[in-house]
């Protein structure tokens, strides 16, 4: 069995609170990516289970078994960095059955292992390879396949693509979600990338500052965000506003923003409390200027590739609009209309809206 | 004022060669990308222009005057390399106004520009002190303010995260123009570039592949590595086999008939391509070409967009769906459009297709 839990734990350096008070279970044959800006705390997170880090307080638990007087090799861990590290002269053969051999399970099985792993893996055809001779793409495959042969059964993985180049990237990514499945490992993967946890995560750990402020599925993430910070983190350049609820409806709320119409949201409040409104880019419709809603003048419009982004000026308020297609009336200096399809409502937050979403 | 030009510009390091006869004009005030992956010879191009690098062959023309023989500092361009580096001991306005005050100009244009990246008041304190997107945005403020008309960039955002990227290189474009410079911003991101540049070169193997507008190199690429290079894409290899009206008629293997607008000059063998915005997937419905029954194989919700890759005769298609279009989820049969005028067309490369999309 290969859950992982972590009950209250905390961990300072210093002045320095990398990991405060956290909580949570990530069940067997999950995959969890662990996201959060740097300084957020997400590689201690996965130090701590790996048995790097010692935490001040709390407990950790691996397989329903408390680990933290456990070593790191007796953790049934396997550990893969953005550096890779193979043995350079070893060949893959040598790699992957090195860590069998070393734990005394025998040759003939070390062999098997190391042959099963590789068939999964599709590197079969390559072990009498050295490591010098891949491509890195395919150097940090072996150190995956290497980890598992060694009888992991949790990967802990710290931003393993981050010096891959992206296309490969992306091919890696989803393989190594796929193998995953298949063994039903238990993944916890730490990513500055927002796609690629978005892409391959089962549920994703979203961190600030040592605390965790969202752990929940993708889509989740995306349609009950839970704080400000969420939005901005997950969005890209959403937009917020300080309002005041007006009025209760069945399925939110209608606030005041300031921009002269009302607006709706999703959340429920007090009437009259302060609020943070925060619309996603892709929920605000842009209208002719001959229709209703709120009026600004089109600032720039930028090829983004397979989409366009906008900004709407607003008396003095930028407003960050993605669309699919370039709207034929969308042109620098014309005059639109906007409608907020979307919106989410948090209670304001104490620190302040600017402090609440402040990125570093 | 300041243009550069390049001519017939050769560069190899011992066997290999970097740069094969590029050419290239950038005009005063333009802001020009320079696209490719790693190993293109983006740097080594950028180097030349700088000063810091000779060419074997070739001009290097700025304001119309060849600079071969002139050195670096006299040559009115500032190079800004990839891993910019502050100096440790000097305070911001020192950082930023260092130029300056080495060539005894006046500094007031140093404040000018700390004012517009917004650091004036951080002036007295310490690269250390500083968030690591405040350290580039310093970098920038600096190579700003080297007073230089040119401006040579490496890399200059790539060390930043997605959502800090996508705020910088508006910034950075924004003061640029406001102070009239010409630069040359080298990246490996597609999409950076395409949102900034008012012109992109697309550099593979020391030769440029492509000039123009982001919208044109996006829209029509002049190859396939173009295409596959700036965004996913969906490729078929197709034969030939008629005409219809204004539409080609080929025959794709295992999905069958593929209809595509008029093109010329295509040979038997062709290659069609779909990028996946232009994908459409519906649960019902038809169409007279190009409808194909498929079943979805994985939805990736990526926050304003999904991911779903659809399983049509053996085939795997991708298609972006934006937020608003069909809700499909895994297992679900799907027909996929791809809709003929939206196709791009290409003659089947020598090389064979693999090989043409390879960097190197």
């Amino acid at each position: 069995m290969s859950s992982v839990s972590m009950v209250e734990v905390s961990k300072r350096y210093g002045d320095i609170v990398a990991l405060d008070s956290v909580s949570l279970k990530i069940e067997e044959g999950e995959y969890v990516c662990v996201i959060g800006p740097s300084g957020s705390g997400k590689s201690t997170f996965l130090k701590v289970i790996a048995g790097i880090v010692k935490p001040d307080e709390g407990e950790i638990y691996i397989g329903g078994r408390i680990v933290n007087n456990v070593p790191i090799e007796e953790r049934e861990i396997g550990i893969v960095m953005q550096d890779i590290l193979l043995f350079p002269h070893m060949t893959l053969w040598g790699n992957l059955t090195y860590g069998p051999i070393v734990q005394g399970v025998g040759y003939a099985e070390a062999e098997a292992i190391a042959r099963e792993v590789a068939g999964f893996m599709k590197l079969t055809l390559r072990m009498k390879a050295y490591p010098g001779e891949l491509s890195r793409g395919d150097q940090q495959k072996v150190a995956i396949a290497r980890a598992i042969a060694a009888g992991a059964r949790v990967l802990l993985l710290d931003e393993p693509f981050a010096s891959i180049d992206s296309r490969t990237a992306k091919v890696l990514r989803f393989e190594l979600k796929q193998l995953a499945k298949d063994l039903r490992l238990t993944v916890i993967h730490v990513t500055h990338n927002q796609e690629e946890a978005l892409s391959v995560a089962d549920r994703i750990v979203v961190m600030r500052k040592g605390k965790i402020e969202q752990f929940d599925k993708p889509s989740r993430l995306f349609s009950n965000p839970r704080t400000p910070f969420v939005v901005h983190f997950l969005g890209g350049e959403a937009n917020f506003f300080e309002g005041r609820v007006v009025k209760l409806e069945e399925d939110g709320v209608i606030v005041d923003i300031g921009l002269g119409e009302l607006v709706k949201g999703e959340g429920f409040r007090r009437v009259g409390e302060r609020v943070v409104y925060a619309v996603r880019p892709e929920h605000v419709d842009v209208l002719p200027s001959e229709d209703g809603g709120i009026e600004g003048v089109v600032e720039e419009v930028n090829l983004m590739g397979f989409y366009y982004r906008a900004i709407i000026s607003v008396d003095n308020r930028k407003i960050v609009v993605r669309l699919k297609d370039r709207l034929k009336f969308l042109k620098e200096g014309k005059v639109v209309k906007l409608r907020f399809k979307r919106g989410f409502v948090f209670k304001y937050p104490v620190e302040g809206l600017e402090e609440a979403i402040k990125y570093e | 004022m300041p243009s550069i030009e390049v001519k017939d510009l050769w560069k190899s390091y011992g066997s290999i060669i970097a740069l094969r006869g590029v050419n290239l004009r950038i005009e005063d005030g333009e802001y020009f990308c320079l696209l490719g992956p790693t190993g293109a010879g983006k740097t080594t191009l950028l180097k030349i222009i700088a000063g810091l690098l000779k060419q074997d062959r070739g001009e290097v023309l700025i304001d119309g005057v060849e600079v071969s023989s002139i050195p670096p500092e006299l040559r009115g361009a500032s190079y800004m390399p990839q891993g910019y580096a502050l100096f440790p001991h000097m305070t911001i306005w020192e950082n930023v106004s260092y130029g300056l005050s080495v060539r005894e100009e006046s500094l007031s244009q140093a404040e000018e520009i700390l004012k517009l990246v917004g650091l004036w008041e951080r002036r007295d304190s310490y690269p250390h002190e500083l968030s690591g997107g405040q350290q580039q945005r310093i970098a920038l403020a600096r190579a700003l303010a080297s007073g230089s008309q040119i401006l040579l960039l490496d890399e200059p955002l790539s060390a930043l995260d997605a959502l800090l990227n996508l705020q910088l290189r508006f910034e950075l474009k924004k003061l640029a123009k406001e102070l009239g410079l010409t630069v040359i911003h080298v990246t490996h991101n597609a999409e950076e570039a395409l949102s900034i540049a008012d012109k992109v070169a697309i550099l593979r193997k020391g030769r440029i592949q492509q000039i123009g507008c982001p919208s044109e190199v996006y829209r029509s690429p002049v190859n396939l590595f173009t295409a596959n290079f700036l965004g996913e894409i969906n490729l078929f290899e197709g034969r030939l086999t008629g005409f219809l009206e204004r539409m080609c008629i080929f025959k794709v293997k295992t999905l069958g008939e593929l209809y595509t607008r008029r093109v010329q000059n295509i040979g038997l063998n062709a290659v069609i391509a779909y990028r996946p915005e232009d994908v459409e997937v519906a649960i019902d419905g038809w169409k007279e070409e190009n409808f194909f029954k498929g079943v979805v194989e994985t939805v990736e919700n990526m926050g304003f967009y999904r991911r779903a890759l659809i399983k049509v005769k053996g085939l795997e298609i991708l298609a972006y769906l934006w937020i608003d279009a069909v809700d499909v989820q895994e297992g679900d049969n799907a027909y996929v459009y791809l809709p003929p005028d939206k196709a791009l067309v290409f003659p089947y490369p020598k090389e064979g297709l693999e090989k043409s999309l390879l960097s190197e």
